[in-house]
């Protein structure tokens, strides 16, 4: 007989489903799997992070930059509990993911045993599906059906969960069917996690894909001051160029969500960058006038909407989106297209004409013409602006054909509002869930997937220091990031948000950090620090020319704030300017 | 405010009942009944009644159907005669007196100071009221309602894979 352990069908499988790496940290109920692993170490890639939660964001950021399904596995217990955050940050983001967990032996289960946690109930409401296997020769099904449930509809995060003895158990390796698991509770019809046609909905809002796309061409056509939106959705059914071929044939703007920002090129006339909380002057001012919103692959969140009975106002809404609970989660919907955008997309540029929009063009132009400059003076001498040191570095990505990860706060909007033309799954951002601590691990497996990708990570120095351990995997791994630190002393976010909400009481928000010059020392990793504008190219240009990894200390203006801003419970065409803004 | 009642089933999978449950908790949909049991064919059916929901009913059942556990969702009509029922085992004091039985639920002795009382949840609460004003009623547990829709209204399952109206599955 043929036979194998558990540990060596999830290896098999994982290999039947093209996966070449993974990121994890191994732990005692996981060691028959790792074990399995070194036997395998030709085909499968461990990449060794320093915490579970760098693992999960690894894992996620591989699956974004590559558009296949991250891989990250974690021991049971405070192992698996670790990768919480992370599963929860691709679920909000649809990224496609596996974790693997150890678990205490099926002998054990449910009795407290060392290191034991119910990971399955601990992360039902973070990840689409979850599974324990309680039979070694249920591998090959589970993993293979684990992997299609984090592709399918709406992409996200499974957790298969391992006992230890199931791990080592031995049983027959059988041939691969197709399908291995039966009966209908299992058959393909059910696993979608999505219906995938609106025909399936009979809501007054949901109608069958056909005869919506028909209607959303027909009040496309009539449409005098349309706009898009577009989102991750764009991106995840690699249909980039469709929209592309889509907004120049019916003449139309596009905005774009902030996951949606490598969906369409900045630099295209007709892009009106990202709306929302810290959008674009003219893409907030778009969407207010339009009289025809299209959603693509977006869901309408509530820091890109304002308030929602304020969101665009004078404006019929349709959406297209492959998840039929995102229709109408946040905004009325007049229209909703409930399938695959590979699909919908294609049939709806199809059916429609050559479309022009002159007057609607017009207005947006001279909106374009009298809008706030930037709100940071860009001063060439003098201390380092932060706005500026961004922009510096959005400047390198977009230019260089880079890869960006991002963290979450100040640092993150003003990437968004700087970065230039970007391929897609080029832009990676913790949209939803805004987890600080994301961008070092995350840009960790983008340069992993993307290797001859010129990789940046950018960061603020309150979310850097929740994930600053993984300079060591970087080190380890050798892996040529470009690390930026937007070092202001303060978690900069929440500081603006108490000067303009809570009268300047800045409570808990002056954070102190380590030497970031020493502490790239320490890690063998090769540290600059800049902190004058004078300063700032040339150090940028040391950095990327120093070809393996490297630590950017910028110091920056620790009170600079990001505009425009539309504040909470307000409008989008309530908007604030920077003060200097409105002054000048 | 929308009212609705539907009959998921689900796989009777480890986790199943949870993370349909989860999903109910974690969207806030307000649930006045809920009951569950396992069906012929080995799939567990579960019975929901919602109270007054904010969210579109087209959405709660998407919602549900977002679940990978759940394979399908029946509406159930709220408007019109429901075929709903429930049991209610009631501890009585003494003799519960003639029995209206025509509105108040079918009434069985179950042996000495118990009866069940059967029939719609309405008709359940008008006879527990019943037995409480003759004041003979010491306790009552009731089990939910289940449902046997007359036409299913609204049933919704996923499409199969590679079904023409959603077109290629992606490469």
């Amino acid at each position: 007989m043929n036979s194998a352990t558990g540990a060596d069908l999830v290896c098999d499988a994982l290999l039947r489903e093209r996966v070449s790496v993974l990121f994890g940290h191994p732990g005692g109920a996981i060691l028959p799997f790792y074990d399995a692993l070194h036997r395998r170490s030709a085909e499968l890639r461990h990449v060794l992070c320093r915490h579970e939660q760098g693992a999960a964001h690894a894992a996620d950021g591989y699956a974004r930059a590559s558009g296949e399904v991250g891989v990250c596995v974690a021991t049971s217990g405070p192992g698996a509990t670790n990768l919480v955050t992370g599963l929860a940050t691709a679920l909000m983001d649809s990224v496609p993911m596996v974790a693997i967990t150890g678990q205490v032996p099926r002998g054990v289960l449910g009795t407290f045993a060392f290191q034991e946690t119910d990971i399955l109930g601990v992360t039902t409401s973070v990840t689409k599906h979850g599974f324990l296997v309680r039979d070694a020769a249920d591998v090959p099904a589970v993993v293979e059906e684990a992997f299609r449930i984090a592709r399918s509809g709406r992409p996200g995060p499974v957790v298969v969960d391992l006992p230890k003895d199931v791990q080592a158990e031995r049983t027959e390796r059988l041939d691969w069917p197709a399908r291995v698991l039966d009966g209908s509770a299992r058959d393909g019809s059910a696993r979608d996690g999505s219906a995938r046609d609106g025909s399936a909905l009979d809501g007054s809002a949901l109608e069958g894909s056909g005869a919506a796309i028909a209607r959303a061409a027909a009040w496309l056509e009539r449409a005098e001051r349309p706009v898009v939106l577009a989102g991750r959705g764009v991106v995840v059914a690699r249909q980039e160029r469709t929209l592309a071929r889509f907004v120049e044939l019916a003449d139309l703007p596009v905005t774009t969500s902030l996951l949606g920002l490598d969906a369409f090129p900045a630099s295209d006339g007709r892009s009106l960058g990202m709306p929302g909380m810290h959008g674009t002057e003219r893409a907030n001012r778009a969407i207010q006038a339009a009289d025809l919103i299209v959603g693509l692959g977006v869901r309408f969140d509530d820091r890109i909407i304002g308030r929602p009975d304020g969101f665009a106002p004078d404006a019929r809404i349709v959406h297209f989106d492959i998840d039929p609970t995102a229709i109408g989660r946040t905004v009325r919907v007049d229209l909703a297209v409930v399938a695959d955008l590979a699909d919908s997309l294609p049939t709806l540029l199809a059916s429609l004409q050559d479309q022009h929009r002159h007057g609607w063009w017009e207005r947006i132009r001279r909106w374009e013409r009298d809008a706030a400059p930037p709100s940071d003076p860009a001063l060439q001498t003098g201390p380092l602006g932060a706005r500026a040191a961004v922009r510096a570095v959005a400047r390198r990505v977009s230019g260089g054909g880079g890869i960006v990860a991002s963290d979450v706060g100040q640092h993150q909007m003003w990437l968004a509002q700087e970065l230039g033309d970007l391929e897609a799954r080029s832009h990676l951002t913790s949209g939803g869930l805004g987890t600080m601590g994301y961008a070092l691990p995350a840009a960790i497996g983008a340069a992993v997937a993307r290797p001859n990708r010129p990789v940046w990570a950018v960061a603020g120095d309150g979310g850097f220091q929740m994930n600053l351990q993984e300079l060591a995997t970087v080190a380890q791994e050798e892996i040529p990031l470009r690390i930026a630190v937007i070092d202001n002393g303060y978690l900069g976010m929440v500081r603006q948000w108490q000067e303009r909400f809570y009268e300047g009481r800045y409570s808990a928000s002056r954070i102190s950090g380590p030497d970031l010059v020493g502490l790239g020392a320490a890690y063998g990793i090769r540290a600059l620090q800049v902190d004058r504008a004078e300063n700032l190219e040339a150090t940028l240009d040391r950095a990327v020319a120093t070809g393996g990894p490297v630590l950017i200390a910028m110091r920056v203006d620790p009170e600079e704030n990001v505009y425009p801003m539309v504040p909470t419970g307000a409008a989008l065409h309530e908007m604030v300017m920077a003060p200097e803004a409105v002054a000048g | 405010m929308n009212r609705l009642a539907v009959l998921a089933t689900l796989s009777d999978a480890p986790g199943a009942l949870e993370r349909a449950l989860s999903l109910l908790r974690r969207r806030a949909l307000p649930i006045e009944s809920l009951s569950v049991s396992h069906t012929v064919q080995g799939s567990l059916e579960l019975s929901v009644r919602f109270g007054a929901l904010t969210t579109p009913v087209a959405r709660v059942e998407a919602e549900l159907l977002s679940v990978v556990d759940v394979m399908g969702v029946r509406r159930i009509a709220t408007d019109g005669p429901s075929e709903a029922r429930e049991l209610a085992l009631a501890q009585i004091t003494g003799d519960v007196g003639p029995w209206p039985e025509a509105d108040h639920g079918h009434l069985t002795p179950r042996g000495a100071g118990a009866v069940e009382l059967t029939g719609s949840p309405n008709e359940i609460d008008r006879g527990l009221r019943l037995m409480s004003d003759r004041d003979v009623l010491a306790a009552a547990v009731r089990t939910g309602e289940i449902f046997l829709p007359e036409v299913p209204t609204g049933h919704r399952s996923r499409p199969p894979e590679g079904d023409e109206s959603h077109g290629p599955a992606r490469p």
